[in-house]
């Protein structure tokens, strides 16, 4: 389980993150939701410990994040964090010789599903092909959590269709996600849990399941509900 | 330590194109630099010969021809300062790299399962390693090019000289060589010191970004304050109480210290402040 | 595998390893060979009279390096032979003063390795610097004496700083000679400054009080108004040996008198002053009865003392001053009996018989020691009894490996000193 207690964000003066807490658990896709600029990927940078928090906690299976957490957790930003003279096979060499997680076989599986060629240079690939290459650098890698920031923003509609397969198939299955979005319609489906963000703040926090049973209203409705009141 | 072995070798291979190309600049500029200094030099004994001037008379007048003669020239001392510039500049372009461009490698480097500051070892390495390469490989140049010149310029006008000659003869490659294996540990520990410090800067300037320059600066400052203070000491209020021995052994203290904090500081900022 | 994906690294490392470990094995090498081994080889007499015996000089080669060098009975020693930590030791070659740092480490602390300001006796080693407070305004330094004179029994020291009475703006100020006396410290300070225009030489004797800190005599020994008369110059010289800690009670002093003449160099109507030596005089000044007494020099030596320009020295030892000459090929050694201020002896050591030209000599324990000051590949050196004029010892220094004839090299040597 990841969980976020009430972490504050500061640039200068302003808060970007007033007190955020949520938790995200292991095999549910957890999304968070709300316009640009409110937060998300600051969120997933903190829980990543890639930018400083002012106060606040995060633990990952209740630990604060070590080094050796980095073996079962995993971020795909919204670029891909490789060098763009690198082939394919390049990038997978280099995650196979830090990770002790990674799965070469499941990234061959991957090789084949996004129909890529590993001797492509990073820098050659279309926006969609680049987002699958930097889907597949996380994806194979066995770990617990996979956070993951706006995987379809800026791309083609097949390939969204494609890293949207992705979600159903057994590369996601038992695992912890936390994705960000500012556009839900594609992936509503998918979700389990919904987390309402706006100015820094956690507006409603809620089950996906538990809301269309009891309430009889999907995501699309709370949200209406949330940001328009 | 495998990890820093791997991360140093990938860092080593990100450079090694502009590297290569430093390398081969080296070595063509300073041999053209001898071919064109040698043949005019012969040009103009030849002009003397045909007048029918004495080879005594030639050796006072046009001069004889020695390695020091190629030394310094542009030739030869360009392409150094061309490295040295490059280098220097890489110190920072090695951090700065990762966070431009659209595809931010730090994202990479910071997740990887391994303590930060092994990032920040294997980029000093890597500087440590590509200036060493480059000061040998130029040892190795000037013998080959000292081979060369005897190709060059007949026996009767040369002035040979050794290695150490053609060092002793230079005056900022007693810098980069000195012939005391102590005074080239001191030399070279206080350029890696600096390197260090410069990092930490950086990574000031990183967490911080324009505050973080202030910062980087004001502990470069401090660095710099605490590195000499010995000296400073010295020529304030303790006048001259120490022994230059012991000021040695206070400055390889204070170098130390200005490293381990410089380190330190770094494995702090990288594991609490770094912002991608 | 690991090579080929390693081979920058693993090659860069062997690069860098192999090269230049070469290189500071072949620097090592070369450095060593760079200074030939000299050595003193005997040509006839006692070779322990230069045991403990330190030539010092430079070595020139003609490549344009050189390096200060030490010989003495064990070999040669060079300066730029001496590992870096031994560079930093203060002077090279060591003198009387650096010499008692390591014993006293913490006493010698921030003080001038100059062997005049020190005094050592059984019980006391003092310290008296000439040291510059600030710059006044027409850029003349300030200068006070600091003093600090170390019990050996308690190992406690006494410091303190005290200005010089009775002087203003000088230009330099030296000290020529410590003495302790009980309670007193004796200072012989040489103090240059303009008086109507000329440049003058003051020596003046300060006696410092250590309990009451500071001054509480001086005296002026000659006047330095007779040597602001234009019309006549004198030149004040202290002539005992300044690489000893402590030159004896007696003091050796050289008053040269002269005038300025207008010579006309040229055509070109530039006059200029030359000036002319008149009178020589020599002085032993007692530090314990504060007595100036003249020698007194005997007519025939005379004229050739004046005519010495730069062959003079001078020594005291016991009960007897020295005063040594060069007479064309011959060196002469007057010495004076200090009870009566008279020559008591004169010897004569002919040069060209020992195969010297130039010499620098010092003077030990009634021996002369000479070595020849000519720019060669070699220099002979003598030792003569100043007592009976007999030659003890005669060697010269020469490259150890005699087959070898290198003579791309020069030796200069100035001083013989003694350990």
């Amino acid at each position: 389980m990841i969980e976020v207690k009430d972490i504050t964000k500061k640039f200068g003066r302003k808060k970007v993150l007033d007190g955020v807490s949520f938790t995200a658990n292991k095999g549910e896709i957890t999304c968070l939701i709300g316009i640009n600029g409110v937060g998300k990927t600051t969120i997933l940078n903190a829980i990543m410990n890639l930018t400083p928090t002012n106060s606040g906690e995060i633990l990952i299976d209740g630990e604060k994040i070590h080094r050796e957490t980095y073996e079962k957790i995993t971020f795909i930003p919204d670029a891909i964090t490789m060098l763009p003279q690198m082939r394919i096979t390049d990038a997978m060499q280099f995650m196979k010789d830090f990770y002790h997680s990674w799965n070469q076989n499941r990234a061959d599986e991957l090789i084949s599903f996004f129909k890529l060629d590993p001797n492509d240079r990073i820098s050659s690939l279309s926006k969609g092909n680049t987002a699958k290459v930097n889907m597949l650098l996380g994806l194979a890698l066995d770990v617990d959590y996979l956070l993951m920031d706006e995987p379809f923003s800026g791309i083609d509609i097949f390939s969204r269709e494609q890293i949207a397969d992705v979600f159903t198939s057994h590369l996601v299955e038992g695992r912890g996600v936390i994705i960000t979005t500012h556009e839900i319609s594609d992936i509503e489906h998918l979700i389990d849990k919904a987390v309402l963000l706006n100015d820094g703040v956690v507006l409603r926090e809620f089950n996906a399941e538990e809301v269309r049973e009891n309430e009889g209203k999907s995501i699309i409705d709370v949200m209406r509900e949330v940001y328009q009141a | 330590m495998k990890n820093f072995w791997k991360l140093t070798n990938f860092e080593l291979n990100r450079f090694s194109k502009i590297y290569f190309i430093l390398i081969g600049l080296t070595l063509a500029m300073q041999t053209i630099g001898i071919v064109l200094l040698s043949s005019s030099y012969m040009s103009d004994v030849e002009e003397q010969l045909a007048l029918g001037s004495t080879l005594e008379w030639i050796k006072i007048s046009v001069g004889t021809f020695s390695f020091s003669s190629v030394t310094s020239s542009y030739w030869f001392g360009g392409p150094i300062v061309i490295s040295i510039v490059s280098l220097l500049i890489y110190v920072f372009f090695i951090w700065y790299r990762d966070w431009f461009g659209k595809n931010t490698f730090i994202y990479r480097l910071l997740m990887l399962p391994t303590a930060r500051i092994n990032v920040f070892f294997a980029k000093a390495t890597t500087i440590f390693l590509m200036v060493f390469g480059l000061i040998s490989l130029q040892l190795v140049f000037i013998l080959m090019e000292n081979e060369l010149l005897k190709l060059m310029v007949s026996e009767t006008f040369r002035e040979d000289q050794s290695l150490n000659q053609i060092i002793f003869s230079f005056d900022y490659m007693g810098v980069l060589y000195p012939t005391s294996i102590i005074q080239f540990f001191i030399n070279y520990g206080i350029g890696f010191m600096a390197v260090f410090v410069v990092f930490t800067g950086v990574l000031f300037e990183r967490c911080f970004r324009l505050k973080g320059i202030l910062f980087g600066i004001l502990f470069a400052g401090v660095a710099l304050f605490v590195f000499i203070s010995p000296v400073l000491l010295q020529v304030t209020i303790l006048e001259e109480f120490f022994y230059p021995n012991e000021i040695f052994i206070l400055m390889v203290i204070t170098g130390l210290m200005v490293t381990t904090g410089s380190i330190w500081m770094s494995h702090y900022l990288l594991n609490k402040k770094i912002r991608v | 595998m690991v090579i080929k994906r390693f081979w920058k690294l693993i090659a860069l490392s062997i690069i860098i390893v192999a090269v230049l470990v070469t290189y500071f094995i072949h620097s090592a090498l070369v450095v060593a060979s760079q200074f030939p081994d000299l050595e003193i080889k005997t040509i006839s007499g006692d070779e322990t009279t230069l045991n403990d015996v330190a030539i010092n000089g430079d070595y020139y080669h003609e490549d344009n390096y050189s390096s200060s060098l030490i010989v003495s009975l064990d070999g040669s020693t060079y300066y730029e032979e001496l590992s870096y930590f031994e560079k930093l030791e203060p002077q090279f070659p060591p003198n009387e003063a650096t010499k008692i740092k390591d014993k006293y480490r913490n006493f010698m602390r921030g003080k001038m390795y100059n062997p005049s300001s020190f005094f050592e006796n059984d019980n006391y080693l003092a310290y008296v610097g000439a040291e510059i407070s600030d710059w006044s305004k027409n850029h003349l330094p300030k200068y006070y004496l600091e003093v600090d004179v170390l019990n050996k029994e308690t190992n406690t020291s006494h410091s303190f700083q005290t200005n010089l009475p009775g002087v203003k703006e000088i230009q330099h100020a030296d000290i020529l000679e410590v003495h302790m006396d009980q309670e007193d410290l004796k200072v012989i300070v040489n103090l240059n400054y303009y008086l109507n225009d000329q440049y003058v030489d003051e020596i003046k004797v300060y006696t410092l009080s250590i309990s009451a800190e500071g001054v509480v005599g001086d005296q002026t020994l000659f006047d330095p108004q007779e040597q602001s008369n234009k019309d006549k110059w004198s030149h004040l010289m202290f002539l005992n040996d300044h690489s000893e800690l402590d030159s004896g009670n007696n003091l050796l002093l050289q008053k040269d008198i002269g005038h300025y003449v207008e010579v006309s160099q040229n055509a070109i109507a530039s006059e200029e002053l030359d000036s002319e030596l008149l009178e020589r005089e020599f002085y032993i000044y007692n530090i314990k009865s504060n007595q100036l007494q003249e020698l007194q020099i005997p007519q025939e030596q005379y004229e050739k003392l004046l005519s010495n320009e730069f062959h003079l020295n001078g020594f005291v030892k016991d009960n007897h001053a020295y005063i040594t000459y060069l007479n064309e090929e011959n060196l002469v050694v007057l010495s004076f009996s200090l009870e009566d201020f008279k020559v008591d002896s004169k010897q004569t050591f002919n040069l060209t018989d020992l195969g010297m030209e130039g010499t620098n000599i010092s003077l030990m324990e009634n021996k002369i020691y000479a070595v020849e000051n000519g720019m060669g590949n070699s220099a002979k050196i003598f030792v003569g009894d100043v007592t009976t004029g007999e030659i003890l010892y005669k060697g010269e220094i020469v490259h150890e490996q005699e087959n070898d004839d290198r003579d791309d090299f020069t030796l200069n040597f100035y001083t013989i000193t003694k350990n």
